[in-house]
C-alpha cells in the first residue's frame, strides 16, 4: 500500500466525513474542476479499482448515487448520511475495505477528475 | 501434602483413598485443594514429575494430526501444573448465550446455564491470580478511566480480559496450601494404564498405573475423577471402553468426538486515527495484573445474523506491519518456491509494486537488520486477531491409532478441521462489525479475505484449548458426562476440565475450568456426605 493510499485509509477511518473530504482533496489535489495533476499511477489504479468495483455491482453511476443521496437527505450532513448507511448496511466492499456507498461513490467518482 | 515419586515406591498396592484424582494439572490440583478441607485421604496421580522431562513429554506425541494443527506433543505440558506452566493467563468468563442451544449452530448448548457456574467465578478468579473484582465492563471502564466506546451500541459490546502478571503456575501457587492440608498425597510418574470396572454395580474399583514400563501399581478409592485434559481424557476413556464394551460414558459413541479448539485468525485491519479512543482495548497494568477490553457481539445480533460469537482483540500495528505489499511479497515468494503461479497474480504484483517502499523496508530489515523509512513504525491501525467459536462437530475427534507409546498405550490420531460454515460465520460477523464500527464513526474495517489461502493454513493461530471430547449432555446418546460431570453409566466416576464443555464459547477456557472444578468439588462433598 503506497503512502497516499494509506493516507486515504487513515482518513476514512476518522470521525468526520468532512475531514475525509478535506483529506481526499488534499491527498488527490481534488479541485472540483476536473483538473488533477498530482495523481501518480498507483493512486489512479486504486481509484480506478474503486470505480470498477462500483460499476460491477451497482446499477447507478456514482455521481447519480451521490446526487440521489443528497436530494433524499437534504437536511443531513455528509457524516449523517454515511452513519445512516452503515446502520442500514448499505455498504460496499472495495478490496476488502467496507465503506458506506456514499463515501465509496465519492472515491469512485474521483478518478474521472484525473484528466 | 506428601509428594511421592512412584518410581521410588516399593510396593504394588497404594493405600486406598477416599477420592482419587487422575491428573495433576489445573483441574486436578484445584479439585484436590477444594476437597482437602472435607476429606482426609485424597490422592492425585500425576503422570509427569515436578519439573519438565523430555521423556515424559514424548508420551504426548500423536500418531497423526492435521498439517496446520499445533503439535500435541508440545501444545500441552506433562508435569505438575500441566498447561498452566506455559499459559498466558488470559481469562474471561463465558456469557449467558454460550450455554444456549442456537438453532443455527449444530449441536450447540449445554444442559446447564451460566447461573449454574457464575457463583463460582469469583473464587476461580482468585485461583487464576486475577483477583476477585470481577469482569464487569462498567467497573473497569471507571476504574481505569478509559472509555467503553461501544457502550451505546446495540450490536457490539466490550468484554473484559484479565491476566495475572507473571502468569500463575498452578503447582507453584498451590504447593504451600497443598502441603499444609496434610490430607493430600501426590504420586508423580504415575502413568495410568487401566482400570477395573464392575459392570453390574457400575463402579470403578481400582486404577492401574505404571511408574516405569512394566512396573505396575494399583490404587482403590470410593470416587475417581479424571482430569487429564481435553486430549488425554478421551484417549484413556477410549482404551477403558474397548475393554468394557462402551459402558463407561461411550454408550452414544461420543467419547473423543465434538473436539473443539479456538482458532485465532488474523482476518481484518481496523483503519482509524482514533488511537486514544481505543485505550481500554490495550493492556493496562495494575500492580501484578493486566486488564483490557475486547469486542464481542450482543446476543440479539448473533440470532439476527445467525453467526457464532467472536472475540475481537485489537492489536496495534505500524504502517510496516499493515503493508499489503509485504503480504503479497510473501505470497509470491511462497508460490515461486513451490514453482506455482499464485491465484490473483496480478493483484499481488500490483500490491508489491505500489507498496515497494515497505517491501524494500522488509528486505532491508530481514537481510541487513537496518531500518530505512521513519514512517514505517508509525501507528497504522489495528489488526484483528479474531478468536472464533467453533461449532461442535461429531466428525472432529480424537481417536486411537495403531502405534503405541512406551507404556503400551495407543497413540492418538487427531481428526480436526474448521468447517466452511464456521469460516463463513466469521466473515459474516466481521461484516456486521464493520458496519457498526462505521456507524459509530470509529474507523473502517478492511477484511483480508484475499489472504484466505494462508489465513486458514500457515498463518492460522490457536488457543490450544482442547474442548468437547467428553462433553456434558442430558443424555448418554449425545454426551459422556451428565450435568454434574458424572460419567454416564457409572456411580463413582467423574471428569474435570474443558473436555466436558458442550460448546466452546469464544473466550479462553481456564477460568471456567476452575469454576466448574470448584462446583464439582461441592457436588462430590454433598454426594459423599449423603452416601
Amino acid at each position: 500500500m503506497d503512502n497516499k493510499r494509506r493516507t486515504v485509509l487513515k482518513a476514512i477511518g476518522g470521525v468526520s466525513v468532512l475531514a475525509v473530504m478535506d483529506t481526499l482533496k488534499n491527498t488527490f489535489a481534488y479541485s472540483g474542476q476536473r483538473k488533477i495533476d498530482s495523481l501518480n499511477e498507483n493512486e489512479q489504479n486504486f481509484l480506478f479499482s474503486c470505480r470498477e468495483q462500483w460499476l460491477s455491482c451497482e446499477t447507478l453511476l456514482p455521481i447519480d448515487y451521490i446526487s440521489n443521496a443528497k436530494s433524499e437527505n437534504k437536511d443531513k450532513s455528509h457524516q449523517e448520511i454515511i452513519i445512516q448507511e452503515f446502520k442500514e448496511a448499505r455498504t460496499i466492499n472495495i478490496e476488502g475495505l467496507i465503506l458506506s456507498k456514499y463515501e465509496a461513490a465519492h472515491l469512485a467518482e474521483l478518478i474521472l477528475y484525473n484528466v | 501434602m506428601v509428594l511421592i515419586d512412584l518410581k521410588e515406591f516399593k510396593g504394588k498396592k497404594l493405600p486406598t483413598a477416599k477420592v482419587c484424582i487422575l491428573g495433576g494439572g489445573v483441574a486436578g490440583l484445584v479439585l484436590a485443594t477444594e476437597l482437602s478441607t472435607h476429606f482426609s485421604d485424597i490422592v492425585v496421580l500425576e503422570a509427569g514429575a515436578e519439573q519438565f522431562d523430555i521423556d515424559s513429554q514424548e508420551i504426548y506425541k500423536a500418531e497423526l494430526s492435521p498439517e496446520y494443527y499445533p503439535n500435541p506433543q508440545y501444545s500441552r505440558l506433562r508435569f505438575l501444573g500441566g498447561a498452566s506452566n506455559h499459559w498466558e493467563n488470559n481469562t474471561s468468563p463465558l456469557s449467558e448465550v454460550d450455554f444456549k442451544n442456537r438453532a443455527w449452530l449444530n449441536n450447540s448448548g449445554w444442559p446447564i446455564s451460566l447461573s449454574d457456574i457464575e457463583p463460582y467465578y469469583t473464587k476461580a478468579a482468585g485461583y487464576c491470580g486475577t483477583k476477585t473484582d470481577g469482569y464487569k465492563t462498567d467497573f473497569w471502564s471507571k476504574a481505569l478511566k478509559k472509555k467503553d466506546i461501544v457502550k451505546n451500541s446495540n450490536v457490539l459490546s466490550t468484554a473484559i480480559a484479565k491476566a495475572s502478571y507473571p502468569p500463575v503456575r498452578f503447582f507453584s501457587k498451590l504447593k504451600s496450601d497443598l502441603i499444609s492440608s496434610k490430607n493430600i498425597t501426590i504420586y508423580s510418574n504415575a502413568n495410568v494404564m487401566d482400570l477395573t470396572f464392575d459392570l453390574e454395580k457400575q463402579t470403578v474399583n481400582q486404577v492401574i498405573m505404571e511408574s516405569n514400563p512394566g512396573k505396575q501399581h494399583i490404587i482403590g478409592a470410593d470416587i475417581f475423577v479424571m482430569c487429564f485434559g481435553g486430549i488425554e481424557n478421551p484417549r484413556l476413556l477410549l482404551e477403558f471402553n474397548n475393554k468394557y464394551n462402551n459402558s463407561i460414558g461411550n454408550q452414544g459413541d461420543s467419547v473423543g468426538r465434538y473436539f473443539m479448539d479456538h482458532p485465532v485468525v488474523r482476518s481484518a485491519y481496523l483503519h482509524t486515527k482514533l488511537e486514544k479512543e481505543y485505550d481500554l482495548y490495550q493492556w493496562s497494568i495494575l500492580n501484578d495484573r493486566l486488564v483490557k477490553g475486547f469486542f464481542q457481539f450482543k446476543e440479539n445480533e448473533l440470532e439476527k445474523h445467525e453467526i457464532s460469537n467472536i472475540r475481537i482483540p485489537l492489536i496495534p500495528q505500524s504502517n510496516f506491519t499493515l503493508s499489503d505489499g509485504i503480504s503479497s511479497f510473501h505470497s509470491l515468494s511462497g508460490a515461486i518456491s513451490a514453482a506455482e503461479i499464485p491465484d490473483d497474480l496480478g493483484s499481488h504484483l500490483y500490491n508489491v509494486v505500489s507498496d515497494m517502499g515497505m517491501v524494500i523496508e522488509a528486505v532491508s530489515r530481514k537481510s541487513f537488520d537496518k531500518k530505512l523509512f521513519d514512517n514505517a513504525d508509525a501507528f497504522g491501525g489495528y489488526e484483528l486477531q479474531v478468536m472464533i467459536e467453533q461449532s461442535p462437530d461429531r466428525n472432529n475427534r480424537i481417536k486411537l491409532g495403531q502405534e503405541k507409546d512406551r507404556f503400551g498405550l495407543r497413540k492418538i490420531i487427531i481428526d480436526w478441521k474448521i468447517s466452511r460454515d464456521d469460516k463463513e460465520r466469521m466473515w459474516k460477523g466481521l461484516e456486521v462489525a464493520a458496519n457498526e464500527i462505521g456507524a459509530l464513526s470509529l474507523g473502517r474495517l478492511r477484511l483480508l479475505r484475499e489472504r484466505e489461502d494462508r489465513m486458514w493454513t500457515s498463518q492460522l493461530g490457536f488457543g490450544n484449548h482442547h474442548m468437547g471430547t467428553t462433553r456434558m449432555s442430558d443424555s448418554p446418546d449425545t454426551g459422556v458426562v451428565d450435568k454434574n460431570q458424572q460419567v454416564f453409566g457409572t456411580k463413582n466416576f467423574y471428569i474435570g476440565g474443558s473436555s466436558v464443555f458442550s460448546t466452546g464459547g469464544h473466550v479462553p477456557p481456564t477460568l471456567t475450568i476452575v469454576a466448574m472444578t470448584i462446583r464439582l468439588a461441592d457436588h462430590i462433598k454433598r454426594e459423599v456426605g449423603r452416601g
